[in-house]
């Protein structure tokens, strides 16, 4: 997964940390972002890999910012991490995978590895 | 292996860091069956004792504290000489408030004594930083750092909470949901359900007062806790 890049928007600090973490530890380059608008702004601009996004966030949700960059950059994968699992149905609907947090070790492997391997 | 007479005695060294404590008689007698070492996490069980001194208002001229208690649990009774009338109604709501954090509690007939009940067993920490570092895959140093800096963070969206007018919902609701988040990814269950519950009443524009006041409760829990450094066992 070395060379690989993933942008992760997370309001929450300490998710975005871990995240952090688990990228360092595999080898991918990780971008981060606290504010949603400022996320679709990166993502419209940059290149990455794979695109991380937490559902409630300050800017624009995870699923406003999913619809916008489908339009722009179909092939991207979108994952959605979210903390309410009433809302699990609706955003599998625009997302590639969907998980719901706290995320566990063989959470984060997983969902690495599906995409950037 | 923890020795009641030493926690007696961080209970008066606490009292007597505090400035507005620092000329109050605390007798502490300790049950003499019960001085010999007893299974338990030391300072969870301070911890835990301290929480409702921690309470005390600075009206207080004198406390006498009795720990008794048999194989099953330890009983701790406080007794309290309030300086005005007023203490009284203020030691109601202040028990008030331990009960949230420790449903043993019980309000005494005079309404300034109370009997706190404690198991033997050691408590659970508020935050569990070792179940944090092991279920997300990374190192305790990581995970001691993250919950560091959370804590700074973390103050912030108490003050909001605190101060903010609650129509202000929105970063009302943000510093709900921002403290169910980490507390679920710090392992702080307590801090998830009861931030939780603020940002579900929030949602529903309902009269916030009792799930604030619980969440402040906790928050003051893993302060203390912070403060006494269980972070690093």
């Amino acid at each position: 997964m070395k060379d690989k890049s993933i942008l992760y928007a997370e309001d929450e600090f300490t998710n975005r940390k871990i995240m952090e973490i688990q990228c360092r530890n595999f080898g991918i380059d990780c971008t981060l972002e606290e504010d949603g608008r400022k996320a679709l702004d990166r993502c419209s601009r940059e290149d990455f890999d794979l695109v991380i996004l937490d559902q409630y966030m300050p800017g624009l949700n995870g699923d406003e910012i999913a619809k916008k960059l489908r339009k722009l950059k179909p092939n991207l994968p979108l994952v959605a991490i979210t903390s309410d699992d009433s809302c699990v149905p609706r955003l599998k609907a625009t997302f590639d995978s969907v998980y719901v947090k706290p995320l566990r070790a063989d959470d984060y492997k997983e969902l690495l590895e599906t995409y950037l391997t | 292996m923890i020795l009641l007479s030493e926690i007696a005695e961080n209970i008066r060294n606490e009292f007597h860091s505090w400035q507005s404590h620092q000329n109050l008689k605390v007798e502490i007698l300790v049950d003499p069956s019960l001085s010999r070492p007893r299974e338990g996490e030391k300072d969870i069980f301070t911890e835990l004792l301290m929480m409702p001194v921690g309470l005390l208002p600075a009206s207080v001229s004198r406390i006498d504290i009795r720990i008794s208690g048999n194989d099953e649990e330890i009983r701790v009774y406080f007794n309290y000489n309030s300086t005005t009338a007023r203490s009284i109604s203020l030691w109601k709501n202040l028990a008030k408030k331990a009960a949230a954090w420790n449903p043993q509690i019980h309000i005494g007939e005079q309404g300034v004594d109370l009997t706190l009940s404690l198991p033997v067993s050691p408590a659970y920490p508020p935050v569990d930083i070792g179940a944090m570092a092991r279920e997300t895959g990374i190192n305790i140093e990581d995970a001691r750092a993250i919950l560091e800096e959370f804590l700074i963070k973390a103050r912030t969206y108490i003050s909001i909470l605190k101060t903010k007018e609650k129509s202000e919902t929105d970063s009302y609701f943000r510093a709900a949901h921002s403290l169910k988040g980490a507390g679920k990814t710090l392992r702080a269950p307590e801090l998830a359900a009861a931030a939780g519950a603020l940002e579900r009443k929030i949602k529903e524009k309902g009269d916030t007062t009792e799930e604030q006041r619980r969440l402040e409760a906790i928050w003051d829990r893993i302060e203390f806790w912070f403060k006494g450094k269980g972070y690093e066992r």
